[in-house]
């Protein structure tokens, strides 16, 4: 079911890149870039304040923007052999 | 009583002035083909206006010179400074400009028109352009009929230029065989009295066909013929510019307050610059003459003249006005103050809009985060909390717990005077609006329109909410006060990161926080019956309790997933390609579901 929802996922990105709607890779670096720097600054603050009240909610935000990061990670190489294919 | 009156009498005239004189018929048909013409420009131009133009207009009004040249450029590009004015009107309308910067674009506008003068005198009445109609007509019909919307923009533009044309055509013909009949040059007056008297009918003649193109178009035609003295052409051209704001003034009807104050401000430039041409009138001639001998324009040139002295005085007016625009904003907000009501009424949403999908999307989303301010107020106080203590900087856990204040209102009442009217104004007005938008327009309004019914429903469940947390957050029991403020405390935080997404609205990193907030949320979801279970059984709250904070829970649940899901839409800025691609890597409720559980 799992392998289903992904694959039809990637047959409509596919469809995107090749028609050049939907997600450009450039951004989507771009993304993963600012990502890698939210996930940098969470964790110092992590380190900077320890027993305080706010920490759940930063280990929160950390875990998602983890989470997000992986998909981001997923989707650039998902679209790398389609982008492959297209400058060919 | 008096608008009853008057078409049938201007009717009435019309046609007796058909019936006694062939070559008033074929004028009046000039000036109806003209007119004709440029409705079809306007709407021509339209279909370029979906983002390219409105997108222009946004980042060319930073300062008083962009607006100034944008104000020339565009009417220059369009010959229609009342459509440029109509734009501006609709864009100060939705507050995506301020009210300086469009005075500067109406400053700039009445220099572009000017240069219509210029291609009618130097062109329009030397060349034969009927000959260039006949193509042009053809060819714009033709592409008018075609199903793309640029197409269709182009041939009506081609369309409109065409009817323009055969407008002057019939004019220039009909004033040449009038002289041959009639000497209108008779009629002339001299001096003061002849200026106040010809100005007064520009005004008139403008009004009536609500274009000052058409007007001076019309002089220049009877001044080639000489129909009328140069002195009282000078003097129209003085009155055609003062009436040209009749359109910003109709077009202001349906705007709101900003509107009305930028056609003010229209009105009031184009008087002051009619006042000063009129009391300037000889040096104004005279330098005419100096520029003419310096240009090389033969001294019996009138028309060219006449477009000379028409640029001339309107740059005189801009340069001695320019600086006064700040003063004259303020003066012109204090002169037309906003409307005070007691409900709380559409700022941004006005039929001046409707035509421009990007504007209306603007103006629609303004008007969403309006009523979530509306909402925040009611939300702050349903949950006992002031709007600085959410908003501030304060440390919000602290303020919860500390804070015992019950805020004393009508939720019910306030929900009537600052939600439902403005909720019911965005729906009437996104499904009057949907019907002009082009398809991806439109499911960009839908989602606005979600955003605006999730906003309405978190009040709602606010309501619901309000009753028990003002109970039991004063009650002695410790435990079921925490618990009561934990839920007070779960939503403010959520209204707090909202407010505080809001002020960065292009970052796509604002659109993935949402993504923590909706982890959070599962979270409590996930924990609250094992919760409940363990105070019941360490008998900290009573069964009655338990139940109250269970419903209490789903009320601040759903409160939570309607804010979240409005500001979501809210903050996607469709056509914006980093916000697709921060779409696609947003958690689905799957991946929420899972991240919760890993946290707990």
């Amino acid at each position: 079911m799992k392998l289903n929802k992904i694959r039809k996922k990637l047959k409509k990105l596919k469809h995107q890149f090749k028609t050049k709607s939907g997600v450009r890779p450039d951004k989507l670096a771009k993304l993963t870039q600012k990502l890698q720097e939210k996930i940098a600054t969470y964790k110092e603050k992590l380190a900077d304040s320890p027993g305080n009240n706010k920490r759940h909610s930063l280990k929160t935000k950390l875990k998602v923007a983890q989470a997000q990061l992986k998909k981001a990670r997923k989707l650039e190489a998902a679209l790398a052999p389609v982008e492959k294919e297209k400058t060919e | 009583m008096l608008k009853k009156i008057l078409l049938p009498v201007i009717l009435l005239i019309l046609a007796y002035g058909f019936w006694i004189s062939p070559e008033f018929k074929a004028i009046a048909a000039g000036v109806a083909i003209f007119l004709f013409g440029m409705l079809f420009l306007q709407e021509g131009f339209k279909a370029f206006t979906g983002g390219l133009l409105e997108r222009l207009l946004q980042q060319s009004t930073d300062t008083t010179w962009k607006s100034l040249g944008f104000g020339i450029l565009s009417t220059t590009l369009m010959q229609s400074s009342s459509l440029v004015s109509v734009i501006t009107i609709s864009f100060l309308s939705a507050g995506l400009i301020t009210l300086t910067a469009g005075i500067g674009i109406i400053f700039g506008a009445n220099l572009g028109t000017t240069t219509g003068a210029w291609l009618v005198a130097a062109f329009g009445l030397k060349v034969d352009i009927a000959a260039y109609a006949m193509p042009m007509l053809v060819f714009g019909v033709v592409l008018s009929f075609q199903k793309s919307r640029y197409l269709k923009g182009a041939g009506h533009i081609l369309a409109g230029l065409g009817f323009l044309f055969l407008g002057i055509h019939y004019m220039k013909e009909g004033f040449e065989t009038f002289r041959g009949n009639f000497d209108l040059a008779a009629l002339a007056v001299p001096g003061y009295r002849g200026l106040f008297l010809f100005a007064a009918v520009g005004v008139a003649a403008t009004v009536v066909m609500q274009s000052s193109h058409a007007t001076l178009v019309l002089i220049l035609t009877a001044l080639a013929a000489q129909q009328i003295t140069y002195e009282n052409a000078l003097a129209l051209a003085i009155g055609a510019n003062v009436g040209t704001t009749i359109t910003a003034i109709i077009g202001a009807f349906s705007a709101n307050i900003e509107g009305k104050r930028l056609a003010a401000a229209h009105l009031l430039f184009n008087l002051l610059t009619g006042v000063i041409a009129i009391a300037l009138i000889q040096q104004l001639v005279a330098g005419v003459e100096a520029i003419s001998d310096a240009m090389g324009i033969a001294p019996d040139n009138y028309t060219l003249k006449l477009a000379v002295f028409h640029t001339l005085f309107n740059l005189a007016g801009v340069i001695l006005l320019l600086p006064f625009i700040n003063p004259m904003a303020v003066w012109l907000t204090r002169l037309l103050p906003a409307p005070r009501s007691d409900i709380v009424q559409p700022l941004y949403l006005n039929d001046a809009v409707i035509d421009f999908p990007e504007t209306v999307l603007a103006a629609v989303r303004r008007e969403v985060w309006h009523l979530f301010d509306s909402a925040f107020e009611i939300m702050a106080h349903g949950l006992n909390l002031h709007r600085n203590q959410i908003t501030g900087s304060n440390d919000l856990y602290t303020t919860i717990h500390q804070d015992r204040e019950v805020i004393d209102f009508d939720l019910d009442e306030s929900y009537e005077r600052k939600v439902k009217v403005l909720y019911g104004a965005i729906i009437e007005f996104i499904s009057r609006a949907q019907s002009h938008m082009p398809s991806p327009f439109a499911d960009e309004l839908f989602r606005l329109r979600q955003s605006a019914a999730d906003i309405v429903e978190a009040v709602k469940h606010i309501k619901h909410l309000r009753k028990n947390t003002s109970l039991y957050m004063v009650s002695r029991n410790v435990p079921i006060c925490a618990e009561y403020n934990q839920l007070r405390l779960k939503i403010a935080r959520i209204l707090r990161d909202i407010q505080a997404f809001r002020t960065a609205p292009e970052d796509s990193i604002s659109l993935l926080e949402l993504d923590s907030l909706k982890v959070e949320v599962e979270q409590d979801r996930q924990s609250i019956h094992q919760h409940i279970d363990e105070l019941i059984r360490h008998q900290r709250i009573t069964p009655l309790m338990a139940t109250s904070l269970l419903n209490d829970f789903t009320y601040s649940d759903e409160v939570a997933h309607h804010l979240i899901d409005a500001a979501r839409n809210l903050l996607i800025l469709q056509r914006e390609p980093e916000m697709e691609a921060a779409q696609e890597i947003m958690l689905d409720e799957d991946e929420i579901t899972e991240v919760a559980k890993e946290q707990t």
